[in-house]
């Protein structure tokens, strides 16, 4: 009886979605909505306009900065969430009482201490290179943050955590929220509107920086807002 | 016939679709549903992808050496800031199982429906 319901729902949501498929332009097909509409604008104007080469940076740091806003508040809210659900973060001083739980194989710990430097390095080489090419924040900051969980499966949590240290730790988990504050009221005391660069005219320097302030802070928060989950889920169990 | 064959990228966006539809109803497992919500959102982001593709196309990188068509960048960022909405998803439900598991010692909904 609940194998022939499941397929009766597979099968409703399924005729409609191939139904609607059938009538799409097919993948590659000049007759594209995105081929006739904004993005070519984007494509067109783009490098001149936003300063980058990498259009999908300009889209989310030019064209559609609120919608990055937007998605960083969503990162931010989630960590704030983990840690309600979840009790807070017990950072462990002492290494004796976790040394059983690190896995002692020499191969792992080989593996994972030769490669976390060139994991750390590329992570912030991401964030960086998002500038003119592949990478960008999030994927840079997920990277760094996949870094620090494999030393702490390598090694011991309290051996990553001592790259966060406590009283740091807050302000780089809320690095982008931060970074956009800044931007919101920065931008109007040099004559802007309200979550727009300053113009060139008044400004010249402003734009960069300012693309780098915010792009160094989603990095960063990504970072550490994913260790810390990682952190907070292997403290309860 | 050929009408689908030609969207035969839109065809598996829908058939990862499914498979995790199916595990998000079937399983009881608290963590396999996650999985197949996650693959829900994988088939989704193939969607899009897909759909933002150019024929012969090349990334949307305006650097001298590339020549149009590019492919979209705004369906890129889309999927992007999915992607990233996807993983804060993933880990407020982690969190969530791991708190149930604390509480009632399971994480079978069958078992959990019980009212202990």
């Amino acid at each position: 009886m609940k194998r022939l319901v499941t397929i009766i729902l597979l099968a409703v949501v399924a005729v409609p979605l191939v139904a609607a498929v059938a009538e799409l332009p097919a993948p590659g097909s000049p007759e594209k909505p995105f081929r006739t509409h904004v993005a070519q604008r984007y494509l067109e104007r783009g490098a001149e306009e936003a300063g980058t080469a990498n259009i999908v940076k300009a889209v989310l740091l030019d064209y559609r900065l609120f919608d990055t806003f937007g998605e960083a508040a969503v990162i931010f809210t989630a960590l704030v969430g983990v840690l309600s659900v979840l009790p807070a973060l017990k950072r462990r001083t002492g290494h004796a009482d976790r040394t059983d739980a690190v896995p002692q194989e020499q191969t792992t710990r080989y593996v994972v201490s030769r490669t976390v430097p060139a994991i750390l390095v590329f992570g912030t080489y991401l964030v960086l290179a998002g500038h003119d090419s592949p990478g960008g924040a999030f994927q840079g900051g997920v990277v760094l943050g996949a870094g620090l969980i494999a030393l702490s499966l390598a090694a011991g949590s309290d051996r990553a955590q001592a790259l966060l240290p406590e009283h740091v730790a807050p302000w780089l988990q809320g690095a982008a929220m931060l970074a956009f504050l800044a931007f919101a009221f920065g931008g109007p005391a040099f004559g802007a509107v309200v979550f727009d660069y300053p113009p060139a005219s008044a400004v010249p320097w402003a734009k960069e920086w300012l693309k780098l302030l915010i792009e160094a802070g989603i990095g960063l928060a990504s970072a550490t807002i994913i260790a810390t989950v990682f952190w907070s889920m292997e403290g309860s169990s | 016939m050929t009408a689908l064959v030609d969207r035969a990228d839109y065809l598996l966006a829908i058939a990862l679709f499914l498979i995790g539809l199916y595990a998000v109803v079937v399983k009881g497992n608290l963590i396999k549903k996650i999985i197949g919500l996650n693959i829900m959102e994988t088939a989704v982001f193939i969607f899009i992808i897909a759909g933002g593709l150019a024929q012969g196309g090349s990334p949307p990188l305006v650097r001298p050496d590339a020549e149009p068509p590019y492919h979209d960048p705004i369906s890129q960022t889309i999927v992007l800031v999915g992607i990233v909405v996807a993983v804060s998803v993933t880990a407020l439900a982690l969190a969530l199982v791991v708190r149930v598991h604390e509480e009632h010692g399971t994480i079978e909904t069958s078992e959990l429906g019980s009212g202990r």
